[in-house]
């Protein structure tokens, strides 16, 4: 993140990747805010990751891909992001992800993730994650909160609607939705933020997951000479 | 079939005394001209008395004899603009030129009243039927425009003014015209062709034209003026591309941006800073003029609330920002009258979504950009070139400014029209920064309750108010919001504390014995020192009050503050006053041993810059009285506890910063534009410290490859003897 770009950079605090991520244009924080509050992913990084290539005529070439993200089943994928499919066929894009696919496969890991950031900025999405990464560090009491709010959920079978658990949580309703985007973005519950929740969202409860895949992967490069 | 000769249809030539005017071609030789302003068509004599149609060798051989001219205002390009107008009615006519009405109302008056054609008749006349701030027209003015109605049937469109020639009608003589043209045309293919270089050639072309004899040319070779007219009226998007190539074609032309739609309030809030143009004496006793003031302010964008912020003088710190930011983040400080009639104005705070701020490393220093994320969403910083992402902050500075344009003391610029030689800014200024301050203050409280368009005719309380009354105020601790505030530094920690910035901090012994005794284990042995603890640890500067310091705990995942040893010297100093302190030590003098004689020296150069205030220049006065200014505002406004929210704690919620569980350490971006290169002895010290999570992948964006950067790496093949470009041409080949 530099002072004198072309696009716009930014900055923010993820809680997945459990340090500050800074990011380049609209697409990465759009991805990255998704992420945040999916609960299908357990952690994410942005650029931890350096390629060395040498090419034939002798030139070192550094590649950066753009995210690491750890999936629930600790997956780990590395990613690019582009505003939409089209760039990953340009010339000049194609060929070098191509060789870091090649790299990646080299060292064991799955091919690059082609994540188009268009479908992340469109109107609903941004808004239903605007609400909720502003609410994320709501405190909530984790006993009586936590238990009230899986009390409603396995009484109806493992999944209930979002007013129902609104209700059980009680107290002034925008405090209630606020501290339910807590527990969301530390996967206490789960439910569907591509567009702002009404009364009737799905509301369950993900297994509980904690992440060590991505910091084994990482590990597994780090202090290696370029 | 159409000829080779493109004669635009109603071009007028004259030919031996009659003018004809040219309607179409026949074929592809033989064309039809009228006599210009009758239906008969043109014929030519021929020697034994027969008449034929004009031809294309016709008028080639009499342009070329000088027997026929081109006569560009032929009657019917005149009155072909006249119809220009003719078809307008009252309300086209008032749009484009209002006295056009005025004389049609005057001249229809006079025809339907049947006044005479008498100058000094029609003169008072007019005067009685014009209003009084225009100028009683003269009478021959009225008898012409009589005739003019007459002439042309009553249409109001005929006492619209025709002068100037129409859009697109070059005056110059038509193969200069040509040449200008292929001139701009030649700048924007060329991608090094210069304005004064298009100039030239266009003259040398006219010359050489008119060497050669060629008519049309005109009497003096177009001026330097005219081509570049010429080529700046044809600047757009095509030309510039051809130029320039798409890149700066699309910086230059291309919106900007996106929009984004906010709908609530603190969902993205914009910071920015702008400089007053009111010189202000420094107080009501000294009436020097002083200090040109800065504000830096805070703008929400969905409300377009100005949060609380006061002006200072001297440069931008990140201080000034850090405290627009806490206006935001903690509760307002308002004074009783304004708190009695409206008490709901304190709850007007809370959590930010996104932030975002100018380009300017001294509002927004990259050391603070890793704790502002607490606090915040996002931090976003602006593209360069791009202005209009703070469009909310500058309308808020122009109607501000604005506010303050007449009062006594403003600088203007040297282009505005105001500027008399006569005013001297200087010697007008009469407000002190005090006051500038107080009037401020009530501004920011009016637009906070002025209703804007914008809005839909709401006032931006009005719209805090709502948002606040269907959700809730999301509060922070006081003491978290000034940490995540304050700047991550590294320093070292011994047992006689922390020195930063030349001032000592060690008074917590209890403090200081346990983080020695519990983060020791962690400090590399190379840095250890012997009989005594040393270890590296990162400190939490405030630049608003040097009295103390917090220091983080690794190993209990806490801060421990730590005071200065010279509280007299440091109570509530801020950064800024602590460099002025310290550039007037004088270098050859001993330094100050004791507190005493720190505080004694601190007076002393106070006094020494308050003496001689009124012999120095303005531009030194300056830097005094930002300093000077400083000690004002501290003793004025210092908040130290949060207003009585009692009454408000159903509308209350606490919520917390993040990062209570990181695992780094929040600093800036990397500023380094290359990859970080670990050398080949690779020893610990060189290598840039990375948290535990990788190599030195540099978080920056991608940097570019550099050919000079070929590093002779034989030995060490990162690759395992895999050749990636085996099989595969290089990159560019055709796609």
């Amino acid at each position: 993140m530099t002072y004198d770009k072309d696009y716009g950079t930014s900055c923010s605090y993820l809680t997945k990747a459990r340090r500050v991520q800074f990011f380049e244009g609209p697409n990465e924080p759009a991805f990255a805010e998704f992420m945040e509050m999916s609960t299908r992913c357990v952690a994410i990084l942005f650029q931890p990751l350096e390629m060395v290539f040498k090419r034939k005529d002798g030139l070192i070439v550094r590649k950066y891909p753009d995210v690491a993200v750890e999936l629930w089943n600790h997956a780990v994928r590395f990613g690019e992001i582009k505003s939409n499919q089209a760039w990953f066929d340009a010339p000049g894009v194609r060929r070098p992800l191509d060789r870091m696919d090649l790299a990646l496969a080299a060292a064991g890991l799955e091919p690059l993730m082609r994540i188009s950031g268009e479908p992340f900025r469109t109107e609903p999405v941004l808004e239903a994650q605007a609400e909720a990464m502003e609410a994320r560090f709501i405190p909530f009491d984790l006993e009586a909160d936590v238990q009230a709010v899986t009390d409603v959920v396995t009484a109806t079978g493992g999944c209930a609607r979002y007013g129902a658990v609104l209700a059980a949580l009680g107290g002034r309703r925008a405090r209630a939705r606020d501290k339910l985007y807590a527990m969301l973005v530390r996967r206490i519950v789960g439910f569907d933020l591509s567009k702002r929740p009404t009364a009737d969202t799905p509301v369950t409860l993900p297994r509980p997951v904690v992440p060590y895949a991505l910091r084994e992967v990482l590990g597994r490069f780090s202090g290696r000479k370029p | 079939m159409a000829s080779n000769l493109r004669l635009p249809v109603g071009s007028v030539f004259e030919h031996g005394g009659v003018r004809i005017a040219f309607v179409e071609e026949i074929d592809g030789f033989v064309l039809r001209f009228l006599v210009e302003g009758s239906d008969e068509e043109f014929h030519v004599v021929l020697a034994n008395g027969v008449r034929v149609r004009p031809t294309v060798q016709w008028v080639l051989v009499e342009s070329l004899a000088g027997r026929l001219v081109d006569c560009a205002t032929g009657q019917e390009t005149i009155s072909e603009w006249a119809g220009r107008f003719l078809g307008l009615d009252k309300a086209a006519c008032l749009a484009r030129q209002p006295m056009s009405v005025l004389k049609y109302d005057i001249a229809l008056r006079a025809l339907i009243e049947g006044m005479p054609r008498n100058a000094d008749r029609l003169r008072d006349f007019a005067s009685k039927l014009v209003p009084d701030d225009v100028g009683a027209p003269s009478g021959r003015s009225v008898i012409r425009w009589m005739n003019n109605l007459e002439l042309n049937d009553g249409r109001i469109g005929a006492m619209c003014n025709r002068s100037g020639r129409p859009k697109g009608w070059s005056p110059l003589a038509p193969v200069a015209d040509r040449l200008v043209q292929q001139g701009m045309a030649l700048f924007y293919a060329d991608t090094s062709l210069k304005k004064m270089g298009t100039v030239g050639l266009v003259v040398a072309a006219w010359t050489d034209l008119k060497e050669r004899g060629v008519r049309g040319l005109g009497e003096a070779p177009p001026s330097k003026t005219t081509i570049v007219n010429r080529i700046n009226a044809n600047e757009n998007l095509a030309t510039t591309t051809s130029k320039f190539g798409r890149h700066d074609a699309k910086r230059t032309f291309v919106a900007s941006g996106e929009t984004i739609t906010v709908s609530r309030p603190f969902e993205m809030v914009f910071l920015d800073g702008t400089e007053f143009e009111q010189v202000v004496h420094y107080s009501s006793d000294v009436r020097i003029p002083s200090a040109k003031l800065k504000a830096v302010g805070l703008i929400d964008g969905c409300s377009l609330y100005a949060f609380p912020n006061s002006p200072f003088a001297g440069p931008y710190r990140a201080e000034m920002s850090m405290n627009a930011l806490m206006g935001a983040l903690l509760p307002p400080t308002l004074d009783e009258a304004t708190l009695a009639e409206n008490p709901e104005l304190v709850l007007n705070f809370g959590r930010i979504g996104v932030l975002k701020g100018d380009n300017d490393k001294a509002l927004l220093p990259p050391s603070a950009l890793g704790n502002l994320a607490n606090v915040m969403r996002r931090v976003e910083l602006a593209r360069k070139f791009s202005p209009n992402d703070k469009s909310p902050v500058e309308g808020f500075w122009k109607w501000m400014k604005g506010q303050f344009d007449n009062e006594p003391g403003t600088v203007l610029s040297p282009r505005s029209r105001k500027r008399s030689i006569r005013r001297d800014p200087l010697a007008e200024a009469s407000m002190t920064r005090a006051s500038f301050a107080r009037k401020y203050e009530q501004r920011r409280l009016l637009w906070n309750d002025t209703a804007h368009g914008a809005l839909g005719d709401r006032t931006p309380n009005q719209i805090m108010a709502e948002f606040i009354d269907a959700e809730y105020v999301r509060r922070m601790r006081r003491a978290d919001v000034q940490r995540q505030l304050a700047r991550t530094v590294d320093g070292h920690l011994t047992t006689d504390g922390v020195t930063y910035d030349n001032v000592r901090y060690r008074w917590n012994r209890a403090g200081i014995t346990k983080l020695l005794s519990e983060n020791l284990a962690s400090q590399a042995f190379a840095s250890r020192l012997q009989g005594t603890a040393k270890i590296a640890v990162s400190l939490r500067v405030y630049d608003w009050n040097l009295d103390f310091i917090e220091v983080f705990d690794q190993a209990n995942n806490a801060f421990v503050t730590l005071w200065s040893d010279d509280p007299e010297y440091t109570e509530f100093l801020t950064r800024y006053e602590h460099k002025f302190h310290q550039s007037c030590r004088v270098s050859g003098e001993t330094g100050a041993q004791t507190a005493e004689e720190r505080a004694l020296r601190r007076g002393r150069s106070l006094q020494k810059e308050w003496e001689n205030l009124h012999n120095r220049s303005y531009g030194v006065a300056k830097r005094a009285a930002a300093v000077l200014a400083a000690v004002e505002t501290r003793t004025g406004s210092i908040r130290t506890d949060d207003p009585d929210l009692t009454d408000f704690e159903a509308l209350l919620g606490y919520s917390e910063p993040a990062g209570h569980d990181r695992l780094d350490v929040p600093r800036g971006p990397s500023q380094r534009r290359t990859p970080a290169d670990v050398d080949d002895a690779g020893d610990a010290a060189s290598a840039p410290a990375s948290d535990g999570f990788g190599p030195v992948a540099d978080l920056g964006p991608d940097p570019r490859t550099r050919l000079d950067e070929l590093i002779a790496d034989q030995a060490d093949d990162p690759d395992d003897g895999i050749d990636w470009d085996e099989d595969a041409p290089s990159e560019g080949d055709g796609r």
